[in-house]
């Protein structure tokens, strides 16, 4: 039976970041943990094409050991699968790292034909790890995908650049990053929930998967992450005839670049 | 938390995502139009949410009862209304139906209601008050092969958006005041010629649950129509009231965490003097610790009671204490919520107070406290508590 494969990421929730109000410094401690955003439309977009083509779905992550709670989730999104590359120093890896982890993996399941990726991670953003899989498995990559099919052994799709669209074909097999626009990615029903627990899940250490030293050798290193938070002037222009207070605010903007 | 396994932890995170992208964003809405959150409702079946403990075999997903109640409490810290729709028409109306029904009965209403594609209300009480069932007028005499059910019925919750009403009317000459032997329960589909469906009341709290009266004027269904033993409904009530009254727990649960997590975050946030009000006043800290401390002792009753329902008691006392107790903490928390805001805490559009007006209609919507006090003093005489 053919594969596809959707490669996720088990994020900490944005929305449940603290920022410490001093030192900026991001708090995880208390966020709960998700499949992030686009990963989770990819899901959706492999779960179609699995079914089109008579594949088997497998839901890829690279993670430590606590991406394990992940993957009732993804099972429940549609994987037939779910395979967990385990590694301690997965906090620490750039996308050279995972990229290499997960091409290994997609190697070791054989057969498969398509990998799916989301365009970015919502917690880095980086828009890496797709096309460097691609490079390391040395298949095409076609990236910013809003619609995708598959018609034999060519794939056919639909990117976003910049404000036009562009049609592309290529071989089997690929690699796909997708956007949100390639499909919702519905809410699983609770029976589908349910049925997550009888599928089966795997965890695969990621020295098993026989790659060189230089592979698991991060390229760059996070020295820092601080929030980001704009800052207030706070200048009250009240003196004056509301004409000359209008002066005084484009005076102000002007002074300060914003026009 | 010790009653979340890794299969309800699954199913609370999915539940989660329902409530924070879907059920969220309306709450005010809702509240505001007072309509029935009719799109969530059918969502909520979509989803497995209206047939959490029914039996698989009728369309159910078999679960046990603290799974349901870890889906209400989740409802509940965004929007209380639409667990309240969800509890009159899987535990009231479906509960009836689950434990009187055939199994044609059965299959043809718990399926379609556990996926949400009908909705269903339970009719029972009336102007002379929900407990009174010896004054109950709302009568159905058998006439060929039809029941006529004549009466009236009062503060039903799902009216006029049902597409099946369980009645609860007189068939014998008089209720014994002892046994309550004398009510039968039946099926009236909606659009039954001499069912009246009056306007939804306009209410302190609980906007959209689409709370109002219903008028049978020689309203004629099928023999077959009847649920259960001819006069003997009220243990199967009993048991469904239970069920809603233990319901009311993660429900109050819900709502107070959702008015007390508005509170923490608003102390937080809001600045005097370079401080926000949570480190500035040891007012506002007190207040908060007092908060959860109540909401954390509810929360071990309610999941402790659940757990005592998963091992097969039927708890009539505690689940009614669920209710008299979560009305009193859910009333705190959310009038504590409103007074840490200040003046913006009394607008509507703020969104806090509005935990406060679903909270109070808690401790009467279904049965007063001070009801549910009076049958659980019997149950302790009785030593059956």
């Amino acid at each position: 039976m053919p594969r596809a494969v959707v490669c996720y990421k088990w994020v900490p929730a944005e929305n449940e970041l603290r920022l410490d109000p001093v030192t900026r410094a991001v708090d995880t401690s208390s966020a709960r943990w998700k499949v992030s955003d686009y990963d989770r439309n990819a899901i959706e977009a492999g779960r179609v094409l699995a079914a089109e083509r008579g594949a088997e779905l497998v839901a890829l992550t690279f993670g430590d050991a606590g991406a394990k709670a992940s993957q009732k989730d993804v099972l429940a999104r549609g994987a037939d699968r779910a395979v967990h590359v385990v590694s301690a120093a997965a906090g620490s890896a750039d996308g050279h790292v995972t990229a290499h982890a997960l091409a290994a993996q997609v190697r070791a399941l054989g057969d498969v034909e398509v990998v799916l990726c989301g365009e970015g991670a919502a917690d880095t953003y980086a828009h890496e790890v797709g096309p460097r899989v691609a490079e390391v498995l040395g298949w095409p990559v076609v990236t910013n995908v809003r619609e995708l099919a598959v018609q034999g052994e060519r794939l056919h799709a639909v990117r976003v650049v910049g404000g036009d669209l562009e049609a592309v074909e290529c071989d089997l097999p690929a690699v796909v990053t997708v956007l949100a626009e390639v499909g919702p990615a519905p809410i699983p029903g609770l029976k589908a929930v349910i049925a997550a627990g009888r599928k089966p899940g795997e965890q695969v250490a990621v020295d098993a998967l026989g790659l060189a030293p230089d592979a698991l050798a991060p390229r760059t290193v996070v020295t820092r992450v601080t929030g980001y938070a704009a800052e207030r002037s706070r200048v009250l222009l009240d003196a004056g005839e509301p004409a000359e207070r209008v002066a005084a605010l484009v005076s102000a903007l002007t002074e300060t670049g914003a026009l | 938390m010790w009653y979340l396994t890794e299969g309800r932890q699954a199913i609370l995170d999915t539940v989660r995502e329902f409530v924070r992208t879907e059920v969220a964003p309306q709450a005010l809405e809702i509240d505001a139009t007072h309509e029935f959150p009719l799109a969530l409702f059918k969502r909520a079946g979509e989803l497995g949410l209206l047939g959490v403990t029914v039996p698989e075999e009728f369309g159910g997903l078999g679960a046990d009862q603290t799974t349901s109640a870890l889906i209400y409490e989740e409802i509940a810290t965004a929007m209380p209304v639409l667990t309240i729709a969800m509890g009159a028409h899987s535990f009231l109306a479906g509960g009836l139906i689950e434990m009187l029904g055939s199994v044609e009965q059965k299959k043809t209403y718990l399926v379609p209601a556990a996926a949400g594609e009908i909705i269903m209300a339970c009719g029972s009480t009336e102007a002379v008050g929900g407990d009174n069932q010896v004054e109950f007028a709302t009568r159905a005499v058998l006439d060929g092969d039809e029941w006529v059910l004549n009466g009236g019925k009062v503060l039903i919750c799902n009216t006029g958006v049902a597409d099946l009403y369980v009645v609860v009317a007189v068939t014998a000459d008089h209720v014994d005041p002892v046994t309550k032997a004398g009510l039968s329960a039946f099926l009236v589909p909606a659009g039954t010629p001499g069912l009246g469906i009056g306007k939804p009341e306009h209410k302190l709290g609980w906007h959209g649950s689409a709370t109002g009266s219903l008028s049978f004027t020689d309203c004629r269904i099928p023999r077959e129509n009847l649920l259960g033993p001819l006069d003997g409904c009220l243990q199967a009530m009993f048991v469904s009231a239970t069920t809603e009254f233990l319901s009311c727990g993660p429900v109050s649960l819900g709502i107070a965490e959702g008015a007390y997590r508005m509170a923490l975050a608003y102390s937080l946030e809001r600045t005097q003097q370079g401080q926000s009000m949570f480190d500035r006043f040891q007012v506002t800290r007190h207040k908060l610790a007092r908060m959860y401390g109540e909401i954390e002792s509810l929360r071990a009753l309610v999941y402790s009671t659940y757990a005592e329902r998963d091992r097969g008691q039927l708890c009539l006392a505690q689940g009614r204490l669920l209710k008299i107790k979560g009305a009193e903490v859910s009333e705190y928390v959310a009038r504590e919520a409103i007074q840490l805001f200040g003046g913006v805490g009394t607008v509507v559009e703020t969104g806090v107070e509005r935990y406060w007006r679903d909270a109070k209609v808690m401790a009467i919507g279904g049965a007063s406290v001070e009801a549910l006090n009076d049958v659980v003093a019997g149950l302790i005489k009785r030593n059956l508590a």
